[in-house]
């Protein structure tokens, strides 16, 4: 129980270190990009007005003062007013939250319902020419940006077919709005699953025990699902988690592609419109909330496989 | 976007021995062996092939990729389509600019940033694991303790935060992709300097008095050299994509310079009626990172087998 308790403490302090260090960076970062006061009020301001504003940012203090202050108001939670929507940066953000959540987790379910069966399928025939053009299609699937897939569906689903419409956000219907970005989103972590799957399986299936299984007359299909896979699954579970966090970040670009309502499109608009408060409140969300999840998955790791609790395993 | 994407596993386990020199024999068995990987190989032929058309671009097509507008000649379709010429085998843009021209120029960026960035990754990892693994105790746990804190961090949600600050250039995009880069050859390093720390032939040059220096240098680089050539190839196949993802949404490299990320970009308002402005450098784009991809697999199990051997 110390042990448990220990680790979370750990965990919880490297967490709140890394979210620490990413505000650290948004402060200098912020710094650096010459003067924030004649950005906030636009090059051509009078002096006199960039000087107020100045005034009014605090921008005159001693640096550690103002890092300080930021600080200290970050970690309320306040990171200041979009100057584009003139209402606070961090409700804008979890206003789109729910929407980016969504596309993760439709994806995360696509690839898992597509990716778990094929790879079994792939492991168990992969001497065969099907499971030899599953897992050929997956490296094609690999080294395919999301981008590029996502345009190419367009140009098949919006253009010829007319099925959908480009614009996701358009779109009234829930799954015309969520078909293209999700499966655009999913492909890529779908063709990593197959392999993950397939190549875990395989290896776990030439292993003394599961030829033990078998010499026991157990049935083949048991052999298979119950002791075969358990064991080439474990590993595959905490790093399915981790995708939910890749998937977060890379959903930046799915959203800007499909004009789709998330974090991530209103951040790349953001970053043209140079709303750095929008940015930062955006920054500030997509990093805890990746965090928290990578620290999740390691977790999960080592309650489903004791040998990485133990510290006998490296992840 | 895949930015995080570089966790395909690297497995290189076989025990770490010393490399004598090779027979003549035993090259020539590693090249019959090498043959059976055909795949391998044919994706280094065509590999080969994509690097040589993109370098030799002013060669090859005699037009502008930036400026040589002509707006009288928009929107030409590929050659084999009603309307075509083999004047522009590809066709042309919204501007009236040669599609290969654009591609084979714009490889040129590409490739150019992401192999540049990727060797440059290398090289930090190379060094951070080595200081790592040879040097253990304090610099060893503080520096594995800062690879751990970069793989969980969204380097995408990063790179998006200074590129909106300082803006993008290719040395911007250059330091960024090799500071996203860095961390598994650090960490494959470390692994593997710690194994030949233990190994005979080390542990008897510290016994002679040899300087680290030059332990390091004769003794462990070489034995870390082929797992990061691997690293390498498919840290090189990320970036790729990490450089036309951050293009693509108009962050990366910036128009008139054509690379393949800001070229798709420019399609989605084309896509009605010019799917080939979307289609070639896209085809470009994953032609080549399939093939650097698969050249990766097949060193990776070149390496796993020299290993064993």
């Amino acid at each position: 129980m110390l042990v448990v308790l220990r680790r979370f403490f750990l965990t919880m302090l490297q967490i709140s270190l890394i979210i620490l260090a990413v505000l650290t960076l948004l402060f200098f970062l912020q710094r650096l990009s010459g003067d924030p006061a004649a950005v906030l009020v636009g090059h051509n301001a009078s002096p006199e007005l960039i000087a107020a504003v100045r005034a009014e940012m605090g921008l005159n203090d001693p640096l550690p003062q103002q890092y300080a202050v930021f600080m200290s108001r970050a970690l309320q939670l306040d990171f200041g007013e979009s100057t584009r929507f003139q209402a606070p940066a961090l409700d804008l953000v979890l206003q789109r939250f729910p929407n980016s959540l969504l596309l993760a987790l439709s994806a995360l379910a696509l690839a898992v319902l597509v990716g778990l069966p094929l790879g079994i399928y792939a492991a168990i025939y992969h001497d065969r020419p099907d499971g030899k053009v599953i897992n050929m299609l997956t490296g094609v699937l690999q080294a395919m940006p999301s981008f590029w897939l996502g345009l190419l569906l367009l140009l098949i689903f919006s253009v010829h077919l007319r099925w959908v419409g480009s614009v996701a956000h358009l779109e009234d219907n829930l799954l015309k709005r969520m078909a293209l970005p999700t499966i655009t989103l999913a492909a890529f972590y779908t063709a990593r699953l197959i392999r993950m799957v397939r190549s875990g399986l395989i290896e776990t299936l030439h292993q003394p025990y599961v030829l033990t299984a078998h010499s026991k007359g157990l049935m083949p299909r048991n052999v298979l699902f119950i002791h075969a896979l358990k064991n080439a699954l474990l590993p595959i579970i905490a790093l399915v988690t981790l995708d939910l966090s890749l998937m977060i970040g890379g959903s930046i670009i799915v959203e800007t592609l499909f004009s789709y309502s998330g974090m991530g499109e209103q951040m790349v608009r953001a970053i043209f419109n140079r709303d750095y408060a929008l940015v930062q409140a955006s920054v500030f969300v997509i990093a805890t909330f990746v965090v928290c999840i990578n620290m999740a998955s390691n977790a999960l790791y080592g309650f489903v496989d004791p040998r990485v609790r133990e510290g006998r395993v490296t992840a | 976007m895949n930015i995080n994407t570089l966790n395909r596993p690297i497995e290189i386990t076989a025990p770490v021995r010393s490399a004598p020199r090779k027979h003549k024999r035993a090259q020539r068995r590693d090249w019959r062996w090498l043959r059976r990987y055909r795949g391998g190989l044919v994706a280094a032929g065509l590999l080969t092939i994509i690097v040589l058309l993109v370098a030799l671009a002013p060669h090859i097509t005699p037009h502008d990729p930036t400026g040589g507008m002509n707006l009288q000649s928009r929107f030409i379709p590929p050659f084999w389509q009603a309307g075509g010429t083999l004047l522009h085998p590809l066709g042309t843009d919204n501007l009236g600019r040669d599609v290969l021209a654009r591609t084979l120029y714009g490889g040129q960026i590409s490739l150019g940033v992401a192999f540049i960035a990727s060797s440059l990754a290398s090289l930090l990892g190379i060094t951070v694991g080595v200081i790592s693994g040879y040097v253990g105790g304090l610099p060893d746990r503080a520096l594995m303790r800062l690879t751990d804190i970069w793989v969980a961090f969204p380097f995408l949600v990063l790179a998006l935060a200074v590129i909106a600050v300082v803006g993008s250039s290719p040395p911007i995009l250059i330091a960024l992709m090799t500071l996203s880069g860095w961390v598994y050859s650090a960490r494959v390093t470390r692994a593997q300097t710690l194994k030949l720390r233990q190994t005979d032939y080390v542990e008897a040059a510290v016994v002679l008095g040899a300087p680290p220096a030059q332990i390091v240098w004769r003794h462990i680089i070489p034995g870390i050299i082929s797992v990061n050539i691997v690293l390498w190839t498919l840290t090189f196949g990320t970036l790729i994509i990490v450089e036309s993802s951050l293009s693509f949404i108009g962050l990366g490299v910036n128009p008139p310079t054509p690379s393949w990320g800001n070229m798709l970009s420019d399609s989605q308002t084309y896509l009605q009626d010019a799917w080939w402005l979307s289609v070639v450098p896209g085809l470009a784009l994953m032609l080549t990172v399939l093939c650097v991809n698969a050249v990766g697999d097949a060193l990776q199990k070149l390496a796993a087998r020299h290993l064993d051997a």
